[in-house]
């Protein structure tokens, strides 16, 4: 066994062939049956020679009743009828289809720079030009992706700062019509006093309408707080006069 | 097996897209994030298969030299 190394081909030599084939055919008569002995399972083979002399085994009592339990079993059958065929077709689609996911998986294991082992030199060298010039591709699509994102960003900045110039012209106006001693002396309860009700265009853009009116609104000034005002409302720097700067 | 042909069926037109992107198309369906991620499995991708083709290479070569000495041409 394994003296000589066989090449899987027919053998030229006539008497070798007969002497092999003897040989091989007592060994797998006797393999059939111990399979089926050590494992319990039914087996049939069927061996026609060269010149077709039959030899077979067979684990269970009658030959013909293991074939019949072999045709009637789908994916083995020999007849033509209909749903046969049709097993057996879907049979053939789900190796290819197989086949085929066997063949995607490699593919997506070596963009990975995975299981390499099997390519060679040019494949090698193809795989990476591939997976550069998809970089290239992937790049350009993520720059343009942030600029888009950038253009974005600097089209609602505009609309904020316009909103934001907008308000505080507003409130500057609004301070000059409030006397500013008004302001001090009443600094315990001064509820704020909403701005006319044209300033809602102001708010819109920002979408805090209802909100923003609702959180002013319920603004009262406590003792503590108001001494800030006054503070505040003192305070040279305070452009505004109505509100101090860090409620901006 | 309907079933497993349904599964493999999926596991198929998933292998098809994701391959597809690394390949650089379709990349629109792909979120910012993802771009990001893909970028990076690409970059490294590219790092190991140039390390490994310059093995290879390397590799011939030093055989070839070899060869080359024994047959005694230096």
């Amino acid at each position: 066994m394994g003296r000589g190394r066989v090449e899987l081909k027919r053998i030229e030599n006539k008497i070798n062939r007969q002497v092999t084939f003897a040989k091989r055919r007592n060994g797998l008569l006797k393999k059939a049956y111990e399979l089926s002995v050590l494992c319990d399972a039914e087996v049939a083979l069927i061996i026609f020679s060269n010149r077709g002399k039959l030899y077979e085994f067979c684990s269970s009592s009658s030959m013909v009743k293991t074939l019949e339990k072999y045709h009637s079993c789908s994916f083995g059958s020999l007849k033509g009828t209909q749903p046969e065929n049709e097993s057996q077709y879907n049979y053939h689609e789900y190796l290819r289809l197989k086949a085929r996911v066997e063949v995607l998986q490699r593919s997506q294991r070596n963009l990975l720079g995975e299981d390499l082992a099997p390519l060679n030199t040019k494949e090698l060298e193809q795989l990476e030009h591939q997976l550069e010039t998809s970089l290239r591709k992937i790049r350009s699509t993520k720059t343009q992706s942030m600029l888009n994102q950038l253009a974005e960003l600097q089209r609602k900045e505009q609309v904020l700062a316009e909103t934001n110039k907008a308000l505080r012209n507003k409130l500057e106006e609004n301070a000059q019509e409030f006397p500013r001693q008004m302001w001090e002396a009443n600094a315990q309860t001064i509820p704020y006093n909403p701005l006319p009700t044209h300033s809602d265009e102001f708010f819109q853009p920002l979408g805090l309408n209802t909100a923003m009116h609702n959180s002013f609104n319920g603004l009262r000034y406590n003792p503590i707080g108001s001494d800030e005002m006054n503070v505040a409302g003192v305070n040279a720097n305070n452009h505004n006069g109505l509100f101090p700067g860090w409620m901006l | 097996m309907q079933e497993e042909m349904r599964q493999l069926k999926e596991v198929n037109k998933n292998l098809r897209r994701q391959i597809r992107q690394r390949l650089g198309d379709c990349l629109e369906n792909l979120g910012f994030e993802q771009l990001l991620d893909l970028e990076k499995e690409s970059q490294e991708a590219v790092y190991i298969i140039r390390e490994r083709k310059l093995k290879v290479i390397g590799n011939k070569l030093e055989t070839l030299k070899k060869k080359v000495i024994n047959l005694g041409c230096t």
